[in-house]
């Protein structure tokens, strides 16, 4: 169960970028280091389903037990977290959260409308369901991402260097919040770092490329 | 044998987008074949084209042509890269460019009028001078329609010197220019040369096409050399028009002959051009080898001489456009305004309360047939660009394709576009108006938005499909969101260029499509200096107001989202 990545082996042309196995179950979360050019962003990339046809691939990727090597990126329920908060900046800050909520049949507006406010108060950020994510400060902006992510249920979760741009005085508070919630929800995570802080705080497995 | 013979022949290898590249093409590459059909499928095609050669003046017309394109072309450029050179993007420069793109969205007929106005006998120039001078009969020169045609190329290049600067502005934020100044200065360059010498070899190589596409319309245009070109004889686009819009036999096939004159010439001032690209390689080199200059009071005056011109040139041929305009303004007001006085001796809103009466259908045609190509354009950029994205595939070898219609004279292609619908018995209408527009307006359309649309950070597009978005939810709802910015502007600019265009309307309706340009245009030999001014001046406003909302419709549209306005893509 969890995170599986079997036997997986990237190329370009004849050169091999990476080969690797690991097992990430729910609520754990293993680290990637490794130097620039290594493949760590392709092997996200390949995780979550825009690699770049010119790679090769080889392996097994499963979710669950699930396959997804084949799937589109929509429909394997990979989330991702990047250096940038990337707020939507056309969409108001709830609309952000709601872009992601999966559509459930027999789910009224009322009750996704109570969810993002339950989701803004566990925020601390009541009352922001229609300001411009513009407006928001850093940390802000990287806990409403988090927040999106989290609300868009997602049974793995790919962490792109999500601490590498916060200030030093945010950076402990917004990651111990970022492990914190992804221990919580029992979802496997595949963090990609160069800060040897993250992989200590993450308290996970080690893979160094 | 035969399975190679089909694989070679099947489409495979072409994509959907180059099918619809093809397609687009098609009229025009018909067209310019057509074009010729009436001279070559004559009884005697022999007799048509030693009718041509005989037709009075036709060496005149087409070495005036010639010479218009190349003097237009290496005139604006001139201006261009001085201005660039003496301001190097200070806060002069800052502001001129500012100004720049209003001038922009002025039609060609619209300037071409004002710059008549200004500089006739009987002209604001000569008014003023009156006024010190102390005449009181307009003196006896020609300026405007002069056979040596200064007027036109002077009219062309107050249009062209601006539409290169905005485009020489889009490209120099890729060449690094303070970069390389400061290292030429540090070798001891002044900084204007030394801006000419490091930034103008990377900035050409980026507007050559663009150039390209001034040589080309400089030499055909039609609008422009009716309003300020010579008249005895004409520019050859023009004896071209006159020919195939004749009631006499043979007239068409005189036309068709003389299409491929304009061809010639067309080509042939490209290969001028390019002969002159070598050459001015050639000096650059010499310039080069050279070595740097070791005492500064050496080239202290070309360099004076450098920054005054390049400060110089560019503001004169805006404030050129700008008080044509203005005086443009004061004729349509004007009624009683005998010689020497500088302005008019009463008012009165006569031509425009005339104007009101037809303003109607001209103004409903150019509306209908400019909103009916961008919408067209819009929708065929965006699938050529989202099919590109899809496949993670760069232009594509078809792409040149587009830009087809600013390198073919469009007096060539349009006379054989007129005979195809003719043919398929299409009559003369909005619509096949707005199509003949839609061809000029997607080479633009598209070099706006590509550029765009390739800059798009594409993590955005990957964040939303990991929250579940699928494609298509990924294009309405993220990627256009996020370009509409450049998508306004885009859309306004094709509106601009298609209610400015004189020539597609004038053929493709046969006369028998009004808009405002064409009624302005035609008011040139029959109306008066005051229905003129206003004409121009309506044709002039709705191309205003489009650059107006392009400039205002992104901070309204997104008042409340300042993200989208600051430039975060």
């Amino acid at each position: 169960m969890g995170l599986c990545l079997d036997d997986i082996e990237l190329s370009v042309g004849s050169r091999r970028l990476l080969a690797l196995s690991c097992q990430i179950e729910g609520g754990e979360i293993t680290t990637v280091m490794g130097p620039s050019g290594s493949g760590k962003s392709s092997l996200l990339a390949f995780i979550a389903g825009f690699l770049d046809p010119d790679f090769r691939t080889s392996g097994t990727l499963r979710l669950h037990g699930k396959v997804l090597n084949r799937l589109p990126a929509e429909q394997r329920r990979v989330g991702l977290l990047f250096q940038d908060a990337m707020l939507f900046p056309h969409l108001s800050v709830g609309d952000n959260l709601r872009f992601g909520l999966p559509q459930k049949t027999g789910d009224s507006q009322r009750q996704r409308d109570d969810k993002i406010e339950a989701a803004l108060e566990a925020l601390g950020l009541q009352d922001f369901d229609s300001r411009d994510p513009a407006t928001l400060s850093g940390g802000q902006q990287s806990r409403v991402a988090l927040m999106r992510l989290l609300l868009s249920e997602p049974q793995a979760i790919l962490l792109d260097e999500p601490f590498s741009k916060l200030d030093a005085s945010l950076k402990d508070e917004i990651r111990a919040f970022t492990f914190d919630c992804i221990r919580t929800a029992q979802i496997p995570a595949l963090l990609v770092t160069h800060d040897k802080g993250d992989a200590e705080s993450a308290r996970g497995p080690l893979i160094t490329l | 044998m035969i399975p190679r013979l089909a694989r070679a022949l099947s489409f495979r290898n072409l994509s959907l987008r180059d099918l619809l590249l093809l397609a687009l093409t098609a009229p025009l590459l018909a067209g310019s074949v057509l074009a010729f059909l009436p001279a070559l499928s004559a009884e005697s095609s022999r007799q048509v084209f030693s009718d041509l050669l005989d037709a009075p003046g036709i060496v005149s017309s087409a070495l005036l042509s010639l010479s218009a394109a190349l003097a237009t072309a290496a005139a604006s450029l001139s201006i261009v890269l001085l201005f660039l050179a003496a301001t190097q993007g200070n806060r002069v420069g800052r502001v001129v460019a500012k100004l720049t793109a209003p001038i922009l969205a002025v039609p060609h007929a619209a300037a071409a009028l004002g710059l008549a106005l200004l500089l006739a006998p009987s002209g604001f120039l000569s008014r003023g001078i009156a006024l010190i001078a102390g005449w009181d009969t307009p003196p006896d020169y020609l300026f405007v329609n002069h056979p040596n045609g200064a007027a036109l190329i002077l009219g062309l290049i107050v249009k062209e010197a601006p539409f290169l600067l905005l485009v020489c502005l889009a490209a120099l934020p890729n060449l690094d220019a303070p970069r390389r100044v400061a290292l030429a200065r540090s070798l001891g360059y002044a900084p204007a040369k030394a801006w000419l010498l490091t930034v103008t070899p990377a900035l050409y190589r980026q507007i050559r096409l663009p150039l390209f596409a001034v040589l080309v319309f400089a030499s055909s245009t039609v609008d422009v050399a009716l309003v300020l070109g010579p008249s005895l004889p004409p520019t050859l686009s023009v004896r071209i028009l006159d020919w195939f819009t004749a009631p006499t036999l043979g007239a068409r096939e005189l036309a068709a002959a003389a299409a491929m004159l304009q061809l010639a010439v067309s080509l042939i001032s490209l290969a001028i051009w390019i002969g002159v690209e070598t050459l001015a390689r050639t000096l650059y080199l010499y310039a080069i080898r050279r070595g740097a200059p070791q005492r500064i009071h050496h080239s202290h005056y070309t360099n004076l001489t450098l920054n005054g011109l390049g400060r110089m040139l560019l503001p004169t041929a805006l404030l050129v456009t700008g008080g044509g305009l203005l005086g443009l303004g004061v004729a349509s007001i004007a009624g009683d305004w005998r010689y020497p006085l500088v302005l008019p001796a009463d008012w009165t809103a006569g031509h425009w309360i005339a104007a009101q009466q037809n303003l109607f259908v001209p103004a409903r045609n150019a509306l209908t047939i400019a909103l009916g190509a961008v919408v067209a354009g819009m929708v065929i950029t965006l699938l050529l660009l989202e099919s590109q994205n899809r496949q993670k595939r760069h232009d594509g070898r078809l792409i040149w394709l587009l830009y087809l219609p600013l390198l073919i004279p469009q007096v060539v292609f349009l006379s054989g576009m007129v005979f195809m619908a003719e043919w398929l018995g299409l009559s003369p209408s909005v619509f096949l108006v707005a199509c003949g527009h839609l061809l000029f307006v997607l080479p633009y359309l598209y070099l706006t938005l590509s550029g765009a649309y390739a800059n798009l950070d594409p993590r955005w597009e990957a964040l939303a499909a990991t929250l579940g978005a699928s494609r298509s939810r990924r294009f309405w709802r993220v990627r256009l969101p996020l370009l509409s910015v450049p998508l306004i502007t885009a859309a306004m600019l094709g509106l601009v260029i298609s209610l400015s265009l004189y020539l597609p309307t004038q053929l493709l309706g046969a006369g028998r499509v009004p808009t405002l340009t064409t009624e302005a245009i035609a008011l040139v030999s029959a109306g008066s200096r005051g229905a003129v001014g206003t004409w121009a001046l309506l044709q002039t406003a709705l191309p205003t107001l489009c650059f107006m909302l392009a400039l205002l419709a992104p901070n309204l549209f997104w008042k409340r989202r300042k993200g989208m306005t600051r430039g975060i893509q």
